[in-house]
């Protein structure tokens, strides 16, 4: 089992001779030799696609779809070559479209998952106001600002994989974060006031 | 914009930096700088601060939003699984449509390419249903409708078509015994003293005394086979439009000669111009006149000229007969044969006026007297070219209601045959 970083990736990873093995294994026709490539990888990416989707149900969907698809063009990838960040790039092409095509919703069970974790009842409720506060902030954000906000934020990408990932320069992910991070600190002032207090 | 007394570092440049800080991509060398001026800047260092609050938020969101519920990893690869022979089932399924997108939208297709796919369908519906009905009325003017020759270049208005044929009624009423009513063919035809000698003599063997027959059994034909004839003609009117060219040329070339008729000749009346055309058209003299180069420049005379020709002549429309004649000449065996199916056709047509009927059998005196029948054949021929196109300018050109002006009167003219008739 490789250990993943902070967001999920391996950063250069070397190609692992049990993958390799597997997906030959599944090319020959056996179906469970997938389903534990499958076991191996869920966790990361579904972590990844959580905190880009958030709701559950749309990781879900979207972590069964990486997996199909994976397994559709399995023969068109190379096996020399690491397994995972290949795999990852599929789950994280499917996020950003999904993020593209659907309107944002706050996850259902943000109040009950940020109400935990404060000792302080009033601390703790002006933290759960604040959390679900930036849940709602960064909802409205253009779809462009919010993707490249999360890309940053939640998978640690850097300005060079943004620029890769979602094919702009440089300097357009530069100013299109420090644009969503000063929405963000303007519609967010209320409640940095009442946390600071 | 605002510069603190000890950074050189403005605050525009240092709220840059702070995203850059935040994100770990500011180089170590500007640490110091920036660091310097947020020490010395309280507006730049609360931001900072709040940019800072609003990142670790965000961390800790991401932190406790991503937990995945129970037992859920569990199950996963084996639904991965499922869902795998769902995807390879339903493609084999559709393995007869593997054009059809993995995907298919129908809201968005229609909303997308397949509007246009949609309107080109109701077009051609539209289109069907509308020709549907014209068929169904089965009417002339679907053969011979005006906008079926709108494209000549040189076509005549019908409105003044039309002023041309009501100008011929006068022409008609003083042929007529009875004024406006239909004229006597028989009594116009026995008026012309070569018509009636020819009439008196029995016609020459190359008339076989069957056409009448013939003749008689066109004039039974009902309405609606009339209709069927002429739209089964259309398209060989259609194909006229190279004998129309060319007899364009010899009505400019016939043009030229009544302009500047023959020296020694009498004077040409307006009654007799046609038939005297028809005449010297016949003659080798004419026919070369007309083929001269200055008849080329000749021939380029506005349609205008022939049609007063043609109103002069007392030409009518009556294509399906004149399609008829045309083809069943081509493929004559015999001269004799050639010359009953035009004489056929210009009875039956209802040319039974004094222009057609002379015309006709004079004709057919001269062939007869002809020792070189072919010659005289050829000569026919290039005189019948005369009328024919001048019959198929006018069935394109002036239109239905001319069309059925000279149907009514060729019908009137039927029952009145009918009635004369022993």
């Amino acid at each position: 089992m490789p250990s993943f970083s902070k967001n999920g990736r391996i950063e250069n990873a070397p190609a692992d001779s049990g993958d390799a093995e597997a997906i030959r294994a599944t090319l020959r026709g056996e179906r469970q030799a997938f389903a534990r490539l499958v076991e191996k990888y869920q966790r990361p990416l579904y972590a990844m696609l959580r905190r880009l989707v958030r709701q559950h149900e749309d990781a879900d969907d979207l972590l069964q779809e990486c997996f199909l698809r994976a397994f559709q063009h399995l023969e068109e990838f190379e096996v020399s070559r690491p397994f995972y960040p290949w795999l990852y790039r599929i789950a994280l092409n499917l996020a950003l479209s999904s993020m593209r095509r659907r309107k944002w919703q706050l996850p259902m069970e943000s109040l009950d998952l940020l109400s935990s974790g404060e000792e302080d009842p009033e601390k703790s409720i002006a933290a759960s106001e604040f959390h679900v506060a930036l849940e709602r902030a960064i909802a409205k954000l253009p779809a462009e600002q919010r993707t490249i906000l999360l890309l940053r934020t939640r998978e640690d990408m850097s300005y060079q994989e943004l620029s890769q990932t979602l094919g702009i320069e440089v300097g357009t992910v530069m100013s299109r974060l420090a644009r969503a991070r000063e929405k963000l600190r303007a519609w967010m002032r209320p409640h940095l006031e009442a946390v600071a207090e | 914009m605002s510069k603190t007394p000890t950074s050189s570092l403005t605050c525009s440049r240092a709220k840059e930096w702070l995203h850059l800080l935040l994100d770990n991509e500011l180089p170590l060398a500007d640490h110091e700088r920036l660091l310097g001026h947020l020490q010395a800047c309280a507006q730049c260092s609360a931001a900072y601060r709040e940019l800072r609050a609003i990142e670790a938020a965000h961390t800790e969101l991401d932190a406790r939003a991503t937990e995945a519920p129970e037992a859920y990893f569990d199950s996963l690869p084996q639904k991965v699984l499922a869902r795998i022979e769902q995807a390879e089932a339903a493609q084999e399924k559709p393995r007869l449509v593997t054009w059809r997108p993995r995907s298919f939208n129908l809201r968005a297709y229609i909303w997308g390419k397949g509007k246009y796919a949609l309107a080109f369908a109701a077009m051609l519906t539209l289109v069907f249903l509308v020709t549907r009905d014209l068929r169904e009325q089965k009417q002339p003017e679907t053969v011979f409708g005006e906008r079926k020759y709108a494209d000549l270049p040189e076509s005549v208005p019908s409105s003044e078509a039309q002023a041309a044929h009501e100008d011929l009624q006068p022409l008609e009423a003083a042929q007529s015994p009875t004024g406006g009513e239909r004229p006597a063919p028989l009594e116009n035809l026995s008026t012309r003293p070569d018509a009636k000698d020819l009439r008196d003599e029995p016609l020459p063997a190359t008339a076989p005394p069957a056409e009448k027959s013939d003749i008689h059994q066109r004039v039974e034909l009902t309405a609606d086979s009339e209709r069927m004839l002429l739209q089964a003609a259309a398209p060989r009117i259609e194909a006229f439009a190279d004998t129309i060219a060319a007899a364009e040329s010899a009505i400019a070339g016939a043009q030229q000669f009544v302009n500047n008729p023959p020296g020694g000749r009498a004077r040409l009346y307006p009654e007799s111009k046609a038939e005297a055309l028809y005449e010297e058209a016949e003659t080798p003299p004419v026919l070369s006149k007309a083929r001269q180069p200055n008849a080329v420049s000749a021939a380029r005379t506005p349609v205008a000229e022939g049609k007063r020709l043609s109103q002069t002549a007392h030409f009518t429309a009556n294509d399906s007969r004149l399609a008829q004649a045309l083809s069943a000449s081509v493929q004559a065996q015999s001269q004799t044969e050639r010359l009953k199916i035009w004489q056929d056709y210009f009875v039956s047509s209802q040319r039974d006026s004094a222009t057609y009927y002379a015309a006709v059998e004079s004709l057919a005196r001269r062939l007869a007297a002809q020792s070189d029948s072919s010659s005289a054949v050829t000569q026919m021929q290039e005189a019948l070219t005369f009328y024919q196109t001048m019959e198929a300018i006018l069935a394109a050109r002036w239109g239905r209601a001319i069309y059925d002006q000279e149907r009514a009167r060729l019908q009137g003219l039927l029952n009145w045959k009918k009635s004369a008739r022993p």
